[in-house]
């Protein structure tokens, strides 16, 4: 059982989903060791594939505190210093009511309920429309 | 530093000393002023060390720039500059970043 947490947890996959955005699913407990991580990989990532929306996906985050809430904090501000933008997605009512009642402000980091939101909201920034084929011909 | 369609593109290839980093300051601000340029896009691909201090110095730059009645973005920090500055430095740069020198021509003009 441990074994498995573990190798859980030192996996950071970063998905391209679209040309320019970048999907980011963390799991687990962020701790300042894994949020270290998981911001280099990231920072690599970014400069790799020139994306310009990073989706950082906290749905399997175990909790939300304000340790955890300041590493993700600091991911976002990195990925602004890269010239490209950071959406967090996964933020369920349970995390919402914790963040606001211990305090804690996300500053102007953009925030979504589901990763369709965010998806949505990337390629809104990237100019990006996705249609329905049978419109499309229609139109 | 060349000018193109009205932005001044500034690359920085070597380290910055804080001397240098105040002469490029002056320069820039003068060419700004005297040319009535509307944007600087600095590269700073170049640097392969940004300690808060310069980062503090280039924001300031960028402030002044502004009062001039331009706009700042810079581009090309290295990924692992970024990481330091932000898991020791703390920073909250208030500073635009854009991707790649195109993306800057194109958000300044």
């Amino acid at each position: 059982m441990v074994k498995k947490k573990e190798a859980l947890i030192d996996v950071n996959p970063i998905h391209v989903v679209w040309e320019g955005i970048l999907l980011l699913p963390v799991y687990g407990v962020i701790d300042s060791k894994r949020g270290q991580d998981i911001m280099e990989s990231m920072l690599e990532k970014i400069v790799d594939t020139q994306s310009k929306v990073i989706i950082l996906d906290i749905l399997g985050v175990a909790t939300v505190d304000s340790a955890v809430a300041n590493h993700l904090i600091k991911i976002t501000q990195a990925t602004k210093l890269m010239g490209a933008d950071c959406i967090i997605s996964g933020i369920s009512p349970a995390i919402a009511q914790t963040l606001v009642s211990l305090g804690i402000s996300l500053g102007d980091v953009e925030t979504q309920a589901t990763l369709k939101d965010a998806l949505e909201n990337a390629f809104k920034m990237m100019d990006l429309k996705v249609i329905e084929t049978n419109q499309a011909v229609v139109g | 530093m060349n000018i193109s369609n009205n932005i001044l593109v500034v690359s920085i290839q070597n380290e910055m000393y804080d001397e240098i980093v105040i002469q490029l300051q002056e320069q820039i601000l003068e060419k700004v002023h005297e040319k009535r340029l509307k944007g600087v896009l600095i590269d700073v691909s170049g640097m392969e060390i940004i300690d808060p201090y310069t980062l503090k110095l280039l924001e300031n730059t960028t402030k002044m720039i502004r009062l001039l009645g331009a706009k700042t973005a810079f581009t090309g920090i290295k990924p692992e500059i970024v990481a330091s500055l932000i898991v020791f430095g703390n920073i909250s740069a208030n500073i635009k970043v854009v991707l790649n020198v195109d993306e800057g021509l194109q958000i300044l003009t």
